[in-house]
C-alpha cells in the first residue's frame, strides 16, 4: 500500500490519501444506517479536500464510492496505472498465472480490461478460467458469505481456488487471502507491481488480527515518516499483557472471530482482579464482556507471562456473576 | 420460571482461584436480545462466578442466539 500511494505521489503529483472503509460490508450486512454515518462522513471529507478525483485500486470500494459519492470522479487505480505504464521495479513471473475477476468488477468492463491490459504491458502469460469476467465465480467472501455461514462460504472457497491448476492472480485483496487460506498460491497485482519478497504467492493470509494491527501500523507509519505527524499509536492497557497462544488456540481464534485483543482484555482482568477458575488438572479459565460478547479464554500463566491453550465466545449474557 | 438443565455444564474438576470455592450447580440467569432464561450451571458458591463450557458456549447457546436473531 505504501510503495502504492508512493508511486502515485511521484508520478501524478499532489495525491493525498484516505484510510477509510467504503462500508462494503455493512452494505452487505443490511445496515442502512451505518452506510449513511459512512457516506456523509466521506462526502464531508471530499468536500473539505476540495471534491478531488479519487483513485480505489479494491472493486469494491470503487463500486461503493460511486454510490456515495454523487458527483465524484471515481476511478480505478488499474485505470490510472494503465496510462501511466508499471512502475519501475515491478516484476513478471516466469510462470503462467490464472487471472481471477473479483465479485465487485463483475459488471465492469473497464476495470476488468485495464487489469488484463496491465499484465500485458508487464509481459505476464495468463490463461483465463472456465468462469470469467461477467460470470466470474465468487471466491467465498462476497455479501459476507464467509461471515454469515463460514462452512459454506469455505466450501465456495475452495471451489473457486481450486478452479484452475495455475497460480491465481487478481486485483481484489480479499480473493486473494481466502484464496492463500485454501492452501491455492495466489497473487494480487501489487504484488507484482510492488513487490517486497519473492515467495508473495505462498504468503499466508493474514488472518483477523493482523489484518487489524497492519492497518493501525500502516497509519502510525505514514504518519511519523510521511507527514512528521505525532501519530503514534498510545497502547491501550490490555495491549500491554504479554501473551503467546498455542496453534490450537490460533486456529479457534480465527474460526471463530476472536481478536489477539479480545483475548488481552481478558487476560487484563485476570491480572487486576485474581478471579479466573482453576481446574484440577492444572488448566486456567477466565471470561470478559467488553461490549456485547462474553469472551472465554483458557490459559496457563508462567509469572506475568500467559501462554493462551483455547478461546471461545457467546452473545448470551451471564446476569450478576462476573464483569 | 422453570429451571433449564443442560448436560454440557457437567463440568467436574474447577475451582473459583479467588474463593478457592468448587464449584457446584446453581440457577444462573441468562439474557440475550430481551429473553431471560434461568440455567442450571456451574458457579462458584462464594462469588457467584460462572462457568460457560465451550461445548455449551457453541452449541446450544449458539443455537439459541441464532434463533433469538432470526426472529
Amino acid at each position: 500500500m505504501e510503495a502504492a500511494y508512493a508511486d502515485l505521489r511521484a508520478r501524478l503529483g499532489d495525491v493525498g490519501l484516505m484510510l477509510q472503509c467504503c462500508g462494503a460490508p455493512a452494505h452487505w450486512a443490511g445496515r442502512r444506517e451505518k452506510i449513511g454515518e459512512l457516506a456523509g462522513t466521506l462526502n464531508q471529507r471530499w468536500r473539505e479536500l476540495g471534491e478531488p478525483r479519487i483513485i480505489a485500486a479494491c472493486p469494491s470500494c470503487v463500486s461503493m464510492l460511486r454510490q456515495e459519492l454523487a458527483g465524484a470522479e471515481i476511478v480505478s487505480h488499474w485505470t490510472v496505472l494503465r496510462e501511466l505504464g508499471p512502475p519501475e521495479g515491478a516484476v513478471t513471473p516466469q510462470e503462467v498465472l490464472a487471472v481471477n475477476d473479483p465479485c465487485a468488477a463483475r459488471d465492469d468492463r473497464m476495470v476488468q480490461e485495464d487489469f488484463r491490459a496491465m499484465l500485458k504491458m508487464m509481459g505476464v502469460s495468463f490463461v483465463e478460467p472456465e468462469l470469467s469476467g461477467d460470470l466470474t465465480q465468487c471466491c467465498g467472501y462476497g455479501g459476507l458469505l464467509n461471515e454469515a455461514n463460514p462452512e459454506l462460504g469455505k466450501r465456495v472457497s475452495e471451489l473457486r481456488a481450486g478452479a484452475v491448476n495455475e497460480d491465481w492472480v487478481t486485483y481484489c485483496v480479499m480473493c486473494r487471502d481466502l484464496f492463500a487460506k485454501s492452501g491455492k498460491r495466489a497473487l494480487h497485482l501489487y504484488d507484482l507491481l510492488y513487490p517486497r519478497s519473492d515467495e508473495a504467492a505462498s504468503r499466508p493470509a493474514p488472518g483477523y488480527s493482523a489484518r487489524r494491527e497492519n492497518r493501525v501500523r500502516l497509519r502510525e507509519g505514514l504518519l511519523r515518516e510521511l507527514w512528521r505527524e505525532s501519530g503514534e499509536h498510545v497502547a491501550e492497557p490490555h495491549e500491554t499483557v504479554a501473551v503467546t497462544f498455542s496453534d490450537k488456540a490460533l486456529e479457534a481464534m480465527e474460526t471463530r472471530r476472536i481478536l489477539k485483543s479480545d483475548v488481552q482484555k481478558v487476560l487484563m482482568q485476570v491480572r487486576e482482579t485474581g478471579r479466573y477458575l482453576v481446574n484440577d488438572d492444572g488448566r486456567r479459565l477466565a471470561s470478559f464482556r467488553p461490549a456485547v460478547v462474553t469472551y472465554w479464554v483458557e490459559f496457563e500463566q508462567d509469572g506475568e507471562a500467559f501462554v493462551v491453550q483455547n478461546a471461545w465466545s457467546h452473545r448470551m449474557c451471564i446476569k450478576g456473576g462476573q464483569p | 420460571m422453570s429451571v433449564i438443565k443442560v448436560p454440557e455444564a457437567d463440568v467436574s474438576g474447577w475451582k473459583c482461584a479467588a474463593c478457592g470455592e468448587e464449584l457446584v450447580s446453581m440457577p444462573v440467569e441468562l439474557e440475550y436480545l430481551e429473553s431471560l432464561f434461568t440455567v442450571e450451571l456451574p458457579a462458584c458458591p462464594a462469588c457467584r462466578f460462572v462457568l460457560i463450557p465451550e461445548e455449551l458456549a457453541l452449541g446450544k447457546m449458539h443455537q439459541v442466539e441464532q434463533l433469538l436473531e432470526d426472529k
